[in-house]
């Protein structure tokens, strides 16, 4: 018994917890589409990057459930990696788009930090699928 | 591994970092190199308000004015340089991520304009606002010079800018409340100040990368007519009328007085109004003010005592002047043939005739029928300087106009009071004090005049001359509360007799006796110079509706006065005259109960025709003492100056003791709104009068060190009114459903019944009865 408990608890909450924030992103993006001046291209661009992020994170977070279930570093190993486009796509909302939101502030703050826990987690679970390694 | 995940997370916000640097070089617009750091004040790159990602906590918006000095002017060379301009907007960029870790956001404050470094260059933060920083100088006015404070000036040498206490502020940011941090310009005792508002809520914007900038759209130059006209119809602008080309001596056509129109006077056989000194500002006579028809107008001014020819004529002789060609009518002026220029007086057809009086000394105004005013000729009296005395100074003029509509001016009633000033011995610092009052009068024709005394008998005209109403029919605060008796009527076997319907009608209620007179009305004991109580009605003060008042004065009271009982009464009536003026003669006759007769208009139309429209006024109590009659008075005035002579003799054993003197009057007077709220009119609900305080008074001593027959005890007198609305707040009321009454026409039951008679109810009974047994069975049917 190798699987990490906390990085299993850590990414069903992440699962809920992202779609919450996708969802809020998209009612976001439209209360910033009705109020807010939007150049239209700006507006395709933080769409595809909307896009991106959820795929990338689903990705991630269905190969981090897989691998800790399975005791198989190579899906975490996976996740872990795609840990860094998650990342910068959450970061992309938190200060490069057009306009930040108080309340994406506070959201991608969560993201990130769970992120980074997930991080951590996911690094003691390889460690120890490849320490107690059953062939 | 651990911390080597640490390192990894670490690593990644080290390269997002990197990221956000490059990033926020992409999007943020590079603006072109000038020399202006922070247009938008709140984006120099030492301000990390904007730069803030951190939740910010809400601090209320605060005012602080930063007294520090302007950052010196950088020892940097031409800000232009675009070598500058790149390595300053480098270290820009990368500052918010510097100031992300730094605590202390999200608070707001006022900094002083920020100050413009020479070398700075505009930052791409500037853009965040979404305005566009400016590349001019406004504040370079000089050309070829250093202009004080204008950092942007390139004329200025460093040397020069070390001079400079501040540097001016080009342009602001629009305010924008949509941010979290919006920045707005305020003026703080004329100095500008930046107020850097942070808003709560989750919405607002934190960050704005979106490289925008509000300009407004230039236009193209006009070069030809035809366009340049076309787009000045666009604008539906119309340009100033063009003059007529009438001809230039058109002259209006008089039109007749009406009111607030200027009089007019004829002078050197042109036509002129009718002005009259009065103050402005402050109080001397420094402005002429034009009298206007049928609007009562006063003034009161100071100047200086004549000390020359000009001076006499302006105040004597000139107003003297300008009465006597006060024009009836300006449509008299150019039927008749004015005068020639030689010729002083005004045709008698043109002018109003004006009536004389000289009036002297009276203190009081109201008293110009009275014998201090004789009507003289205007020819007897001297005006103008003479062997160096100005005569004929008017110190207080009042103009009674008879007018009669726009057939103008019938005659004028002057009423003058006048002095002589000698030049030469009256002191110039010594000022003149005028003034003048104005007022209308409508003139009774004869006709209406006749038709009055043919129907009405003449105690009915004296009802008709004009009465001041305080206010119709509500009260009007500062006009005088009216008060009457209530009289009551003894119904005699004559009067009864030979009486219409109106009479007896008045008979059954009391009849209402009011004074014209508002000194007549609820008055107070006023107080001379010396502070001492008047006791002439002229100087009582009358109780105004809705005007509080506490007033005082003093009287003496000799030990003589206090000596006896009967003295003591005498004392006693003396100030209830004092207090209730000449009310107090009307109930001599001693009975002094709550009933006394005494009612006040609860309307400030005061009819007196109805008797409901008034309500009494109530005596708190009954005061401990009884009034004493006219006749019982003299009495005890002959008995005190017996007692005097008696006292004078025997001066061991005065009473020295006087109790319940009454020393004051405190009326209180409850009133309310009444009406509809749009117009509501003030209605007196109740009246309240006490004498108070009642109080004993003597002098506190032993026989043997009693006060000197000389000594005169002080007592102040107090007067108080107070008034109270009670007025509940207004209540919507419906209009109650109108009853319908269903009746039949009387022949409708023509064949069952007769139609009259006396016996016609018990018929409609039967045929009733009739009819329900023809149609009930109908029904089953």
């Amino acid at each position: 018994m190798n699987s990490s408990l906390t990085y299993e608890i850590l990414l069903y909450l992440n699962s809920y917890y992202f779609w919450m924030f996708a969802l809020c992103e998209l009612g976001v993006g439209i209360f910033k589409l009705v109020h807010l001046p939007y150049p239209f291209a700006t507006f395709i661009t933080e769409g595809i990057m909307f896009a991106f992020l959820c795929c990338i994170e689903a990705a991630r977070i269905f190969m981090g459930h897989k691998g800790n279930l399975t005791e198989r570093s190579y899906p975490v190993m996976v996740s872990l990696i795609l840990t860094i486009p998650s990342s910068i796509g959450v970061l992309y909302f938190l200060l490069w788009q057009t306009y930040v939101i108080r309340l994406e502030v506070v959201l991608c703050g969560i993201q990130l930090s769970l992120l980074s826990f997930e991080i951590i987690f996911a690094t003691v679970c390889i460690v120890s699928f490849y320490r107690n390694r059953i062939y | 591994m651990i911390a080597k995940a640490v390192a990894g997370f670490l690593l990644l916000l080290v390269l997002s970092e990197a990221a956000s640097q490059t990033v926020g070089g992409i999007l943020s617009v590079s603006p072109s190199t000038g020399s202006t750091c922070g247009v938008g004040s709140s984006d120099c790159p030492t301000d990390p308000a904007l730069d803030a990602t951190e939740i910010p906590t809400e601090i209320p918006v605060s005012l602080e004015t930063s007294t520090s000095t302007s950052t010196e002017p950088a020892s940097g060379n031409d800000s232009t340089t675009p070598s500058v301009a790149t390595t300053a907007q480098e270290t820009i960029t990368q500052s918010p991520m510097v100031t992300s870790s730094k605590p202390n956001k999200g608070s707001s404050t006022t900094r002083s304009p920020p100050r413009k470094l020479p070398t700075t260059v505009k930052q791409p933060e500037g853009q965040i606002l979404g305005y566009a920083l400016s590349e001019t100088c406004a504040c370079d006015l000089m050309a070829f010079s250093c202009d004080i404070n204008c950092c942007c000036d390139p004329d200025c040498t460093n040397f020069q800018h070390a001079a400079f206490s501040k540097c001016k502020v080009e342009g602001y940011p629009p305010y924008d409340n949509r941010y979290c941090y919006a920045s707005k310009l305020v003026f703080l005792n004329n100095s500008e100040h930046i107020l850097e508002q942070s808003q709560s809520g989750a919405f607002c914007i934190v960050r704005s990368n979106l490289a925008a900038s509000v300009l407004y759209p230039s236009h193209p130059v006009f070069l030809s007519l035809q366009d340049f006209l076309r787009h000045w119809d666009r604008t539906h602008t119309p340009v100033w009328p063009e003059l007529q080309a009438a001809p230039i001596s058109v002259v209006e056509k008089p039109k007749p007085y009406s009111a607030g129109s200027p009089i007019l006077l004829i002078r050197n056989s042109q036509s002129e109004t009718f002005d009259l000194p009065a103050s402005r500002l402050t109080a001397a006579c420094s402005v002429k003010n034009a009298v206007l028809y049928l609007l009562p107008w006063s003034s009161k001014c100071m100047r200086k005592a004549p000390d020359g020819q000009h001076e006499c004529d302006s105040v004597s002789s000139y107003i003297h002047y300008q009465l006597q060609n006060i024009v009836r009518s300006p449509l008299l002026v150019n039927q008749t043939e004015l005068p020639s220029e030689t010729v002083e007086l005004c045709p008698e057809n043109v002018c109003a005739p004006v009536t004389y009086f000289i009036c002297s000394g009276s203190k009081v105004e109201e008293d110009y029928y009275t014998n201090n005013c004789k009507n003289i000729s205007s020819k007897n009296v001297l005006f103008g300087l003479k062997n160096g005395v100005c005569f004929g100074v008017v110190k207080r003029l009042r103009l009674l106009f008879h007018h009669n509509g726009t057939d103008g001016i019938l005659h004028i009633e002057a009423f003058m009071w006048l002095s002589n000033i000698s030049l030469s011995d009256y002191s110039v610092t010594k000022p003149l004090h005028q003034s003048f009052s104005v007022q209308f009068k409508w003139a009774r024709l004869n006709k209406t005049v006749g038709t009055i005394t043919k129907n009405n008998t003449l105690n009915s005209m004296v009802e008709h001359a004009p009465f001041p109403r305080s206010g119709n029919p509500g009260y009007l605060i500062g006009q005088p509360v009216i008060a009457a008796f209530r009289v009551k009527q003894k119904l005699s076997a004559n009067s009864s007799k030979d009486t219409s319907k109106d009479s007896a009608k008045l008979a059954k209620h009391d009849t209402i006796d009011l004074s014209h007179d508002p000194k007549q009305w609820l008055t107070l004991p006023g107080s001379n110079m010396n502070g001492m109580c008047d006791v002439t009605l002229a100087q009582r003060h009358i109780v105004t509706f809705g005007e509080d008042l506490h007033m005082s004065c003093g009287i003496a009271v000799s030990p003589r006065n206090i000596s006896s009982h009967f003295s003591c009464n005498a004392l006693r009536s003396r100030l209830l005259q004092l207090l209730l003026g000449d009310i107090a003669k009307s109930f001599h006759n001693g009975s002094f109960n709550a009933d006394w007769g005494r009612i006040i208009a609860a309307f400030g139309s005061a009819n007196v025709s109805k008797p409901q429209e008034w309500v009494p006024l109530l005596l708190d109590s009954q005061p401990p003492f009884t009034l004493l009659s006219e006749d019982s008075m003299s009495t005890i005035e002959s008995k005190i100056s017996n007692e005097d002579k008696l006292s004078d003799m025997s001066i061991d054993h005065p009473l020295q003791m006087c109790e319940n003197v009454p020393l004051g009057i405190q009326l209180q007077l409850m009133h309310g709104r009444v009406g509809s709220p749009s117009n509501p009119q003030s209605k007196i609900f109740g009246a309240a009068m006490r004498f108070t305080p009642l109080q004993d008074i003597g002098w506190p001593c032993t026989s043997a060190a009693c006060p000197q027959k000389q000594d005169a005890l002080y007592l102040r007198v107090v007067s108080t009114v107070k008034f109270v609305d009670i007025s509940s707040p207004a209540v919507t009321r419906f209009a109650e459903p109108p009853a319908i009454h269903i009746r039949l026409p009387p022949d409708f039951f023509y064949p069952f019944m007769a139609t009259e008679g006396s016996s016609g109810a018990s018929i409609h009974k039967t045929s009733m009865a009739l009819v329900a047994a023809f149609l009930i069975p109908l029904l089953f049917i």
